[in-house]
């Protein structure tokens, strides 16, 4: 098929064919024909420089993918665990002793008149002289 | 899960950017050190290193509400060269364009991959500065944090390097097996790098840990959390067995057997490390315990 072509494009230039059907012919010749070894090489070179830019890729998506695994990992089962108390409440005394050290005290206060009011007050035995009750105070 | 000032955003951009940075030390050390054992993961781990500190940057601007409403904002974090933050912005604006240029000339992607082929060795060298920075600068952000005294140790940017190291070549790894199976076998030479940073990463986080246990009373209850309180279960089981352990015996059971375990178990083995990355970044942000109030 392929010599059939080429003998078709060699041997028949003269004859009355369009340039199209030429053209034609040609890119057929193209088609058919086996690659070079050049060709060959460099396909192949660029086939596995596709796949490197894929490998390239598929590392980034597979360790995002890595990422998203111990995520899910430790989201899902963090849900899972119990938190073991450490230190049992059962008869242990140190919080209420802390409790009692740390407490706020209130002062005990003496008996009698507490000094702030006695320094504002003045009292009716202290006065210089007794006032007489007024004639109000009897009819209350 | 006990309360934390930092969420699921942070955690993110600490696995992604230490994946992303450990992926590019990954690709250059196979590309200067042994181009000869596999070109698939020098490719694999320059073409992921990119994207992911970009897509973990992106979740660390989300996390910053009032820089995410009000962008214009953002130009302080550059404006205090005293502060460490501003250091970590201007580490990630230089890695992320670099690591895309050193994919693109690696892998000869268009037209800046062709013009950067010609300068792979500078663009290694200075990317891997920027790299180590990176991944140093996911624990430093933590450790800068004086109220949280479990984070405030140095102890902390080491463990997140070696954490970064371990995950970034688990990342190689495994886009190198999605590039091309067949070097799953050779990937076997690797496993050793998997051994010498989980054994690091084990040995500071057990450090951490217990050094946290004597340092102060936060610390202690943020370790107390860890290994005996309510995030223990996922300690011991995520990060302890399933993301050290396991895949530390499987590298040294990979590294002696060379190409003769099955596929399955050594790409079960990076995805272990991944997980057990991913895991170790939360507890430490969760677990972080502010001072008591007496």
């Amino acid at each position: 098929m392929t010599e059939e072509i080429k003998e078709k494009v060699q041997e028949e230039p003269a004859a009355e064919t369009s340039v199209e059907e030429t053209a034609q012919a040609a890119e057929q010749v193209e088609a058919a024909a086996p690659p070079t070894d050049e060709e060959e090489a460099a396909n192949s070179l660029h086939e596995k420089r596709g796949r490197m830019v894929v490998a390239g890729i598929v590392a980034t998506v597979a360790l995002s993918l890595i990422a998203l695994l111990v995520a899910g990992i430790f989201q899902l089962t963090s849900r899972l665990m119990v938190l073991c108390p450490t230190e049992p409440p059962v008869n242990d005394p140190a919080k209420v002793l802390w409790q009692a050290v740390t407490a706020e005290k209130v002062a005990s206060s003496g008996l009698g008149v507490p000094d702030k009011l006695a320094v504002g007050a003045s009292f009716k035995g202290a006065a210089t002289s007794v006032a007489e009750p007024s004639a109000d105070a009897g009819r209350k | 899960m006990p309360e934390s000032a930092w969420g699921w955003l942070i955690v993110t951009y600490l696995f992604l950017a230490g994946a992303g940075a450990g992926a590019f030390l990954a690709a250059v050390a196979c590309d200067l050190l042994a181009p000869d054992w596999s070109k698939a993961l020098a490719r694999a781990g320059s073409l992921a290193s990119g994207p992911l500190v970009a897509v973990g940057t992106a979740c660390l601007v989300l996390d910053l509400e009032a820089g995410l409403w009000e962008p214009w904002r953002q130009i302080y974090l550059v404006n205090n060269l005293e502060s460490m933050i501003s250091w970590g912005v201007i580490v990630l604006s230089l890695f992320i364009p670099v690591a895309f240029v050193y994919a693109a000339g690696l892998n000869e992607i268009t037209f800046v991959g062709r013009y950067a082929k010609k300068y792979l060795k500078p663009l290694e060298i200075v990317g891997s500065g920027l790299a180590v920075a990176t991944a140093v600068y996911t624990g430093v952000l933590i450790a800068v944090v004086n109220g949280v005294p479990f984070w405030n140790t140095p102890m902390m940017p080491v463990l997140f390097f070696a954490s970064a190291m371990s995950t970034g070549l688990a990342v190689a790894m495994l886009g190198a097996a999605v590039i091309d199976i067949n070097t799953i076998r050779t990937l076997s030479n690797f496993a050793l790098g998997h051994v010498i940073f989980l054994a690091v990463e084990g040995f500071v986080l057990m450090l951490l840990v217990f050094m946290s246990l004597t340092r102060s009373v936060e610390a202690a209850i943020s370790a107390n959390m860890l290994i005996s309180g309510m995030l223990s279960p996922y300690f011991w089981i995520l990060v302890v067995v399933l993301g050290i352990l396991v895949p530390f015996i499987l590298s040294i059971v990979e590294y002696y057997e060379y190409g003769a375990m099955p596929k399955l178990l050594v790409v079960g083995a990076d995805l272990l490390v991944l997980l057990g990355g991913m895991s170790l970044r939360a507890l430490i942000v969760f677990s972080g315990s502010p001072p008591q109030v007496i």
